[in-house]
Formats: C-alpha cells, structure tokens, sequence
C-alpha cells in the first residue's frame, strides 16, 4: 500500500530516520525537507554565510549522512534530538570553512614583545604555571567550567546553556571550582596567599 | 598580588598565558602545516554524535567527564561546542540572531544605561499624552476591561494638567501603556549599528523594530545594486521565506508560508556589491496578537477619528509606520509636527 504524504509528515524523527536507513524514498525526501531549513537559518543566522555558501554546507551535510551506507546517521539511533545532531554538524562544518579562510588570511596580529621587568614577568610566569598545574588536578567538570568562564569569557547563563544547567547552577558551579582551585592552591603553594 | 582576593584574575592570567614552549616556539602570526593538522585534530578528538549527545545529556557519566576533559583542554572544540549551542527553551528567550555578544543582563544596569531608557520611555510617554490631551475629542466613560500585560501610565505625566483631559487620556488608553512585546531589551545601539552604515550596504528600511497588523507586511529596503536577496527567519531561526526581488521593496506574497499572529520575525536583505556578498543585520517586527488587536481596537474606537490621537494610540502600541502613515495626510500644525519629531526618534 502507497503511504500519504501525511503519514509521512506524522512520523517522529526516530522513526522517520528508521524508515530512511531501510530504504524507504519517500521518508528520505521527508527527512530532507525537514533539515534542509534548519541547516540553512544556521549556516546564514548564525555563521552568517551567504546564500551559495550556506547551500554548500547544506550539501556536505547531505554528503557527511548519506556516505559510506549512511553510517553517520545510522550513528544517531535516536538518542537525544535529531536537530541537535545536525546543529553539531553544520557547527562544524561552518567552523572548518572559517578556519580555513582565516588560514588564508595572513593574520597581522603578532604577539607583542614584553618590555616589563624580566625578573617580574619570570615571577609571573612561574605562578600561571603553579595555577595551570593545580588546575590539572580539578575534575572534568571544574576544569571545563573555569575554561568557559575565563578562557572563554562566557557569562553563567551561557555556560549553563552549554552543560544544561540553570543559570543559577552555572554561577554556583564556577564559585564552587574557583573555591575548589583556592583550597588546593592554599594547601599547596601557601606562598601565594602571604 | 594575594591569591585570597584575586583569584579570579589569577586563573584569567593564568589561562590565557602561552602554555609552555611550543605555545611561544609558534606566534599566532605563523600558521604551519603542523599548527592546521593539531586545530583539525582538537576537532577531530571529538565526533559528532558525541558532542551531540553531550549537548543533549544522553551521554553515561564516563563518558561525559571524558568529553569534559577534552572540552576543558581545547579552545577550539569548545569553539565548536559554543557554534552548536541550543537555543534556551525554559526562559523567556530572544533569538540568537537578535542577541549581539554585548547585550548581557549587565548591560542594560550597567552605568548611565538604565537611568537613560528610562528617561527616554518616561519622555515617551508624557510626549505622547500631552497630545492626547490636546486633541481628544468628547470620549465614551465606560473603563474598558483590559486582559492585555499592560504597564501602568505614569501618574507624573498629568501633574499640572486639567484633571478632565487627563481622565479622558486614561480611558482613551484603558487606563494602561499597553506594552509592545519583545523589543524591551533591543532598544540601542544596534539600531545606530543599521542607519550607520555605508550606503553600499543594503539597507532594510521597513518593518524593524515594530509591531505591525498585517499578515502580509510590505518589506522595504534601501540597496544600491539591482538584485537582492530578503531572507525571513522565525524565532527559532528557522527560514521561513526567501526570495531574490528587485526594485525597493515587496509585499509578502499569498502563497508564503503564513504569518503568525503574536511572533517575532527578524529580516534581512542582502545583495552582491561589486563583487562581495554584503548582508544588511537582521531586524525584527512582531504580528500583533488577537488579544493585543482586541485592546487596540477598543483604543481606536475611543480615540474617535481624528488622526493625532489615533496615531497616538497606534504608537502606544507599537506600530510605528501605521502612526506615520495616518499623519502622513494630515495638515501641516505644530502637534503634527511634534508628533513627527517623536516618531523620528523611532526606528
């Protein structure tokens, strides 16, 4: 029996994704309707790309889930959600054809020479050494944290978007790793706190 | 310096010093085939579905500290984790697209900002009602009832006027500043950001930053070049129109998807200027609700048929280009004129 158009359009993602890896056309052109839009509004509303390039990730997108027996989508098998699966693909894609246009941009910003004080800087250094190695022997999750909020200069709330925490949690999870790191460097390094 | 105080600072420094001898062997400056095949395999220390289950919290807790680990360790897959962020669902939320990397909670409270919006609403809103006061006929009494999330006027704005005016402004607006939703945190600089622009960059001219009534709004833009591009997204980015036009604007046609009442929208057009691909930024506008066009409504009915307190009732509620189209046909009066000076301050 012919399946409708509706059944189709009914069909969750697992499901759908199930019916494309068995063969199925129809659910296969369902599944390109669905994605196509989302890749797109994130290659040009979030990367900013323009229309061809935007339809060129879209097209490796398609390339990456289809090849080798559609291997990658079949690597979904429905966990999570399906969009974030293809938010994580064409972040990526996104991010390598920056990186590789800033590659060929010769990049004008060379490290400036420090004129300080070498003894004071060699002082410096030693003690962003002494944080980094203390740093190391935080958790997973404290280092993470503490990477996202001061490498990275992300605020809580964005933090808490990344790890699925409420803000609230974030701000608490970065004041308990920096309470950590001051405890561990108290006990270790008690020369930085005189 | 004491760690006790300065932690913080500590850990800043501390992370963003070259990390040991090869950080300071390769400047930033010098890019080597080595440098490009060690950024491509921090990317590749992680596959998709990994990252994407991380995202979604399906991955078992060994697995998810190893990730955890490689994430703390490379600045460029948390690069990558920050490109495919979700979007928030549990909060009140303005899309990505409307949220530049400066328009933190902080920045609103910090300094001279927050006093200064509030003049400008509370100038607004006295602006506005004067007028009213000026030129509202004889109204009905009845107090209409309002269900709309309204704020309440301001009762500084009547001090010193005839207590009869001001009572008949009250019920003109139901008594209440009905609220334009979704553009509160949006007043500013990214504004200034559009109308600043070169002229080579395509401009979107019409709607942005407003509320608007019709379900097939007319876009307009000012672009120098002949062909463009407009593209509309939802608020969840999704697209939901695109089309490449000509000329200086189009109305959005039947067959689109159709708009829907209460969302946001944000547009943008872009154009190919000598060569290079130039995007204007995305500006939002909002379709009113059923509720909202209820009050409205009621607003108009009461504000009788003269256009100055008409067009002060449409700006109450947000639909600017509405408001200047009505006084557009007026005759030359000073109100006129003060009601247009405002309306320039406006998007």
């Amino acid at each position: 029996m012919k399946r409708r158009a509706d059944d189709v359009d009914a069909r969750d993602d697992r499901t759908l994704v199930r019916a494309v890896l068995d063969g199925d056309k129809a659910a296969e052109e369902e599944l390109v309707r669905r994605l196509r839009p989302l890749a797109l509004g994130l290659a040009r509303g979030r990367f900013g790309l323009d229309p061809h390039a935007a339809e060129e990730v879209w097209q490796e997108v398609v390339l990456r889930l289809w090849r080798d027996d559609r291997r990658a989508l079949e690597a979904w098998r429905g966990e999570g959600k399906l969009t974030t699966y293809l938010t994580v693909i064409v972040s990526r894609l996104c991010l390598e054809r920056r990186q590789r246009a800033e590659r060929s941009t010769p990049d004008s910003t060379a490290e400036p020479v420090s004129s300080e004080d070498p003894l004071a800087h060699a002082s410096q250094h030693q003690q962003h050494a002494v944080v980094r190695d203390v740093m190391a022997d935080l958790s997973e999750r404290d280092r993470l944290v503490l990477a996202l909020r001061f490498e990275d200069e992300r605020e809580p709330i964005e933090i808490g978007r990344l790890l699925g925490l409420k803000p609230a949690t974030a701000r608490k999870a970065v004041h308990d790793a920096l309470s950590r790191l001051r405890k561990k460097l108290r006990t270790r390094h008690p020369e930085l706190f005189q | 310096m004491s760690a006790e105080h300065d932690i913080s600072k500590l850990v800043r420094e501390a992370l963003a010093a070259p990390k040991g001898r090869e950080a300071l062997a390769a400047p930033k400056s010098v890019v080597t085939d080595e440098a490009d095949r060690d950024e491509v395999a921090e990317l590749d220390e992680l596959d998709d579905i990994t990252l994407a289950r991380f995202l979604d919290g399906t991955l078992p807790p060994h697995e998810r500290r190893r990730v955890e680990a490689q994430l703390a360790s490379s600045a460029s897959a948390r690069q990558w984790l920050w490109a495919a962020r979700p979007e928030p669902e549990d909060e009140e939320r303005a899309p990505g697209w409307l949220t530049p990397g400066w328009l933190t909670p902080g920045w609103l409270t910090t300094g001279w900002r927050l006093p200064a919006l509030a003049s400008i609403v509370l100038g607004l809103v006295a602006g506005l009602s004067v007028l009213v006061i000026g030129h509202l006929g004889v109204l009905p009494s009845a107090s209409p009832s309002v269900e709309l999330t309204t704020t309440a006027l301001d009762e500084s704005v009547f001090v010193g006027l005839d207590p009869e005016l001001a009572e008949q402004t009250r019920q003109a607006l139901g008594g209440v500043w009905p609220q334009p939703r979704g553009f509160e945190s949006f007043l500013g600089d990214e504004r200034a950001v559009v109308r600043g622009r070169d002229t080579a960059t395509p401009q979107p001219l019409a709607p942005r930053w407003q509320t608007i009534r019709e379900t097939r709004p007319t876009f307009r833009w000012h672009v120098e070049t002949d062909g463009v591009e407009i593209l509309l997204l939802d608020d969840q980015e999704q697209v939901v129109f695109t089309v490449e036009a000509s000329g200086q604007e189009l109305t959005y046609p039947v067959d689109a998807p159709a708009l829907e009442a209460g969302r946001l929208y944000a547009w943008r057009v872009g154009s190919r200027v000598d060569g290079d691909w130039l995007t204007s930024n995305f500006v939002p506008f909002r379709l009113l609700d059923t509720e909202e066009e209820r009050v409205l409504e009621d607003a108009l009915t009461r504000a009788g048929t003269h256009p100055l307190p008409r067009a002060v009732v449409l700006v109450s509620h947000g639909l600017i280009d509405e408001a200047r189209a009505l006084l557009s046909d007026l005759s030359p009066s000073p109100e006129k004129d003060r009601l247009l000076e405002t309306l320039r301050g406006l998007p």
